[in-house]
Order: structure tokens, then C-alpha cells, then sequence
């Protein structure tokens, strides 16, 4: 028996060790397991899990609505609506050549057209195709296809399309602000990109968005002083002109007199912003802002003024023009005709390079270029427009008599259509020039006195017999109103200097004369259709522009009615 | 031990205060998605009526239709009479 015992005994001392044995192991297991857990939970926590969300939780932008452009009366001209884009991840796409022609049907696209865009399966986004309507990108994605996303996006419509492109601008693929105003104001116009946390699985689809990190911050409107009507009119009216006359480009700014505003700013050629395909400088440019060409004589009604206003003339001071050519140091001036005697009224009715001349060499030149310098010649518009020039005027240290004596008829100097009309504002305003603007205003501009009030009282008087059939700008004149404005047609300069064919044709005015409201500038280059006087070419422009501006402004006319009401009572007497 | 079961009874209470919120708060994100998502086909829809309707009151189109279908002229100087107030 107790053999048998015995082993038995040893057996379970043996057992009891292994016990022991196994407890130890599996004790240490466990705390390897606890440690590891406490490992992973606690003290690795943040690591691993700005891993795990690395993986599963992203930010994606959400795009902001950019700020809408509105003329001055509220009217729309330019508005950005949501449209989709959708694009394909080549990796994960994984679609039979009859889903893809349904893709490409929906789209609009050809088979091989949505092979070649999504053909490279090394990358991992391709765009399929960019801003279409929500519904077509629904429908496309309806299709269920894996590896198929629409993403929303902004694009931006102009309706008025080309009557306003040249002001405007346009945007960019990526809605942000290229040319014109809507690169000037591309800060105020466009908004601030919100986010959202969204988490994906592990094909990285989205699956659920968690929530909205930051909302996006939608751009502010900007009002423009221009006035969509008047914009349009003046489009219109600008267009006709280049095509009867053939010219090569034309520009025209309408101002508002007191407050410097521009109401309407127009060029030709132009270019719908809506479908830029082909486009270029020479199309896109606000030709009224950027280009610059010698102002010929519709400079002359401040030589003028700066005569008058230094009490070197008066109205009706005598100047005699004859025989209608003058030596002025080793050059000649020259009139069309010899106009005789002239008092300075009719030196500017007649546009008489002569008589201006005259006038002109009488002036100190320091007090002469001041003159012109506090008009605004040579001097920044500070519109802030993209490319906007300040045209030049040459120190006056430096000028000899006939450099002097071009200045007078508009030469040797240059200007953008805009400064032309800015310094005309000087005229209309009773001497007082304010600045001008593309956005519309509140309060009243800032301005400067550059004359008396007499001296431009006195010049709009003598502009306005221009404006009549002795003048050279009859066909300026616009029925029921009193116009006062000045033609000039201006050689260009070509390789060999002064061209003898090659000429621009201008008109700067105002109306109604009494009180002037408006100022206009035409510039018509290189009209080829045989007229190119500013007077037929560039004042029918201004007529034409004026009377539809007078009308729909509600301007009260100031012409005496009289004559007028004669020749109707005698029309309903016969 | 009592105090031990109260406050095993809060912890629970919190637990499911905090499931019931988090669930709450899943709920209201959804509502907001689906709402801006609506808002945005307001948006997408305002837009094109924006477009319509400047369109439609394009001034080419108005005087084009004023002539032609409503025999509109534009008066002669002679035929207005101004009323001075």
C-alpha cells in the first residue's frame, strides 16, 4: 500500500509545482496584457488616437458665396450661383465600359473623353467635369458608380455680358477675382472658406460629416456708381459708331458733374466675360482707364481758362489769326483755314491752333503747367483699377516756347479718356474738379477748387457756341437742351512720328450747359470709313449717349422752348 | 455602502445623460445637414430666377418689345410738355 501511496505522494508535490508554475505564468500574462492595455489607454492615448483620426476624421473646406456686383440702382451684374463639379478617384474607380458611358452621357462627354480624363490610375483625383448644374451632378452620382464625387462650387455669371465686361473683369476657374473690379475688390468681394469634420471609412468615402468647424463667412455686395441703363445706352450708341466708321477701337465715359461718378464706362472692342474663349489684352482692356493718347484740341478750353483765370484775356479780347499760320520757334503752327480775326469765344468755336497759340505764349509756363497739373494731367486717377494709367505731362523746367505752344492744343501730352473727363468735371462744376469713382457714394466727394467760378462759367459759355452751326460739333447738340462741349481730332503718332491719315477722333462736353449734370468723353482711334473729324464722328456719339442719359435721368431741359414751340404751332396750322 | 450605491447611481445617470445628448446633438446635425442642403437648392434656385428675371428685363429686350409689339415711340421734343412745378 504504501508503494502505491508513495508515487502517488510525489505526484502531487510534482503537481503542486506545476500548479504554481502555470499560475506564475499566467499571472505574468495578465500583467502583460494590463500593462500593455495601460500602455495603449493611457499613457499612448493621444498618439494613437490623433492616428486613428488621422485615418477616419478630415476637415474639408466648405466654399464661401462670393459678394454679388450691383449697379447703382440695385440692378445685378455679376452673381455667383452654386453649381457642382464632379471628379473621380482613378484608384478606386472601378467601373465597366458601359457605367462609363452612362457617366459620359449624363456629362455630356464621350467614351474617350472619359477614358483620357480618368485613364490614369496613379492619381487619386481627377476632375471629370467642372462647374455644371446641381441636378446634372446629382444625376451623375445617382448612377452609384464607386469612386464618383461631386463637390460644390461657385461660378459666376455677368448678365449684362459684354455691355459691362471691360469694367467688371472677370474671375478665375477658382472664383477668384482676375481683372477689373473684381480684382480690386477681390478682399471685399469674396468670402471666407468655412471647414466641416467629416469621418470616412476606409476607402476613405465620406460617410457621416460630424460637425461644422467654422461656417463659412459669405462676401459682401458692391454697389458701382455706373447705371446699368445708361451702361447699356451707351454700349449701344458706342458700337454703332465703330462699325459705321470702321474704327479700329472707341471708348466713352459718361460722368455724373457734381459728384464725379462714373455712370458709364464703355469700350469697343469688347468680349462676353460669361465664355472667355479667345481672349487677349487688346479685348479686355478698359481702354477708358489704361490707354492713353494726346487729347489734340479738346485741351484747348483750359489753355483758355488758365488765360482767363490769370487775367491775361477776357472773352473779348481781340486775336488776330492771320494768314492762319505762325512760326513758333523753328516749327509752324497751322489752322485748317485762315480765320482772320478772332476774339477768344470764336478762337474756340473755330478750334484755332493759332489763336490758342498766341494765347498760350502769353502764359508764365511754371503758372501754365500748374494749371494743367491741378486738372489732373500726368496725376494718378486713384480709382484703384488694375493697369490704371496717369498719362504724362512733361516738367515745365524743360519746355521751349513750341513745346509750350503744343501743350495749348493738345499735344505732347497725354491722357486716358477718364482724366479727360475728370478735368472737364472742372468745367461743368463751376471750377470745383471732384474725384472720380467706380463705386457708388454717400456723401459728396472729395473735391479741389482748380478756377474761379467765373473763369468756368465764362469757358462753358464759349464751348457752347461750339455746340451750334457755326461750331465744329453741331451734330453734338442734343433737341431741348443746351450743350457746351469741344471736338478734336488728333493725328496719331506712327514709326515715322505724326501720321498723315491715322487720326483719333474726340468729344468732350457737358449738358445741360445752364447747370451742367453730365460729362461726357467720346474717343473714337482710327476711324477708316473717310469722316474723321471729331465733329462727325465722335460728337453724334455724344448726341445721341446724351439725349437717352437726359431722359432717363429726368433732367429738366433748359433750352428756351420758343422756337421750338413756333415751328409746331405753324406745323399744326398747315 | 449606501453612499457607494448613490453614487454608482449618478455615475449611471451621467452615463446615459451623456449618451442621450451625444445622440441629441447627432440628431440635430442631421437636421442642420438636411436644411442646408435645402437651403442650397433655395440658393441654386435663387440664382436662376436672379438670372430670369434680368434676362427678361434685359433693356435690349424692353425697348425691342415696346416698339415692335406695343407701337412705342419715343415722343418728339415738340410733343412734350414740361409742367414746371
Amino acid at each position: 500500500m504504501m508503494l502505491i501511496h508513495r508515487p502517488q505522494l510525489i505526484d502531487e508535490m510534482e503537481g503542486a509545482a506545476r500548479w504554481r508554475f502555470l499560475l506564475i505564468l499566467m499571472i505574468a500574462a495578465m500583467i502583460t496584457l494590463v500593462g500593455r492595455a495601460v500602455d495603449l489607454q493611457v499613457l499612448d492615448r493621444q498618439f494613437l488616437k490623433h492616428q486613428g483620426d488621422m485615418r477616419h476624421v478630415g476637415v474639408v473646406p466648405v466654399p464661401a458665396h462670393r459678394g454679388r456686383i450691383i449697379d447703382r440702382n440695385g440692378e445685378l451684374l455679376a452673381i455667383s450661383t452654386p453649381v457642382k463639379s464632379v471628379w473621380v478617384n482613378p484608384k478606386e474607380l472601378d467601373a465597366s465600359e458601359q457605367e462609363l458611358k452612362a457617366l459620359g452621357d449624363v456629362l455630356g462627354l464621350s467614351v474617350k473623353e472619359v477614358h483620357k480624363r480618368v485613364g490614369d490610375p496613379s492619381r487619386g483625383f481627377a476632375y471629370v467635369k467642372r462647374r455644371i448644374s446641381p441636378e446634372l451632378a446629382d444625376q451623375a452620382i445617382a448612377l452609384g458608380l464607386t469612386g464618383v464625387y461631386a463637390d460644390r462650387e461657385y461660378r459666376r455669371y455677368y448678365p449684362a455680358a459684354e455691355v459691362t465686361s471691360h469694367l467688371l473683369g472677370f474671375t478665375n476657374i477658382d472664383d477668384r477675382g482676375q481683372e477689373g473690379m473684381e480684382l480690386t475688390y477681390n478682399d471685399w468681394l469674396k468670402g471666407v472658406q468655412g471647414s466641416k469634420r467629416i469621418i470616412r471609412d476606409g476607402k476613405r468615402r465620406i460617410i457621416e460629416d460630424v460637425e461644422n468647424v467654422k461656417p463659412p463667412a459669405p462676401g459682401k455686395d458692391l454697389v458701382l456708381s455706373v447705371d446699368q441703363r445708361l451702361q447699356y445706352l451707351a454700349y449701344r450708341e458706342l458700337k454703332k459708331a465703330v462699325l459705321q466708321h470702321k474704327a479700329r477701337s472707341a471708348s466713352l465715359v459718361l460722368l455724373d458733374a457734381e459728384n464725379g461718378e462714373v455712370l458709364a464706362m464703355v469700350n469697343q472692342p469688347s468680349f462676353n466675360p460669361n465664355s472667355r474663349i479667345r481672349l487677349n489684352g487688346s479685348v479686355s482692356r478698359n481702354r477708358a482707364i489704361t490707354d492713353v493718347f494726346e487729347p489734340g484740341s479738346t485741351i484747348k478750353p483750359f489753355a483758355v481758362a488758365c488765360a482767363l483765370e490769370l487775367g491775361r484775356v477776357r472773352p473779348d479780347t481781340i486775336i488776330d489769326t492771320t494768314p492762319g499760320q505762325m512760326h513758333v520757334g523753328r516749327n509752324l503752327v497751322r489752322d485748317v483755314h485762315n480765320y482772320g480775326v478772332l476774339d477768344v469765344a470764336h478762337i474756340l468755336q473755330k478750334s484755332s491752333n493759332v489763336g490758342v497759340t498766341k494765347i498760350a505764349l502769353s502764359l508764365p509756363s511754371s503758372k501754365f503747367w500748374a494749371f494743367y497739373n491741378n486738372l489732373g494731367f500726368g496725376q494718378p486717377l486713384d480709382t484703384g483699377f488694375p493697369g490704371e494709367t496717369s498719362g504724362s505731362l512733361s516738367a515745365h523746367q524743360g519746355w521751349n516756347s513750341f513745346e509750350q505752344a503744343t501743350l495749348s492744343f493738345g499735344y505732347g501730352l497725354s491722357t486716358s479718356t477718364l482724366q479727360l473727363g475728370r478735368a472737364y468735371l472742372a468745367l461743368a462744376n463751376d471750377g470745383v474738379m471732384p474725384m472720380v469713382g467706380l463705386l457708388k457714394r454717400d456723401k459728396p466727394a472729395e473735391s479741389h477748387r482748380i478756377m474761379s467760378a467765373k473763369t468756368a462759367v465764362s469757358v462753358r459759355t464759349m464751348l457752347e457756341r461750339v455746340v451750334t452751326r457755326e461750331g465744329t460739333a453741331l451734330k453734338a447738340s442734343v433737341p431741348g437742351f443746351r450743350v457746351a462741349g469741344k471736338t478734336g481730332t488728333v493725328k496719331k503718332t506712327g514709326a515715322r512720328g505724326y501720321e498723315d491719315s491715322i487720326y483719333m477722333s474726340l468729344f468732350a462736353g457737358m449738358a445741360p450747359a445752364s447747370n451742367p449734370k453730365l460729362v461726357m468723353v467720346v474717343a473714337i482711334d482710327e476711324p477708316s470709313a473717310g469722316e474723321y473729324y471729331g465733329g462727325a464722328v465722335a460728337a453724334p456719339v455724344f448726341s445721341s449717349v446724351m439725349e437717352g442719359a437726359l431722359r432717363l435721368l429726368n433732367i429738366e431741359p433748359d433750352q428756351e422752348e420758343s422756337p421750338i414751340l413756333i415751328t409746331a404751332h405753324q406745323d399744326g396750322a398747315i | 455602502m449606501r453612499r457607494l450605491l448613490a453614487l454608482v447611481l449618478i455615475v449611471v445617470v451621467f452615463a446615459l445623460a451623456v449618451v442621450y445628448t451625444k445622440y441629441r446633438s447627432r440628431m440635430l446635425f442631421a437636421e442642420i445637414q438636411r436644411l442646408e442642403q435645402e437651403l442650397d437648392a433655395y440658393e441654386v434656385e435663387w440664382g436662376q430666377l436672379q438670372l430670369e428675371q434680368n434676362t427678361w428685363a434685359e433693356h435690349s429686350r424692353i425697348e425691342r418689345l415696346a416698339r415692335s409689339r406695343l407701337g412705342m415711340v419715343l415722343p418728339q421734343r415738340e410733343l412734350i410738355i414740361y409742367v414746371k412745378p
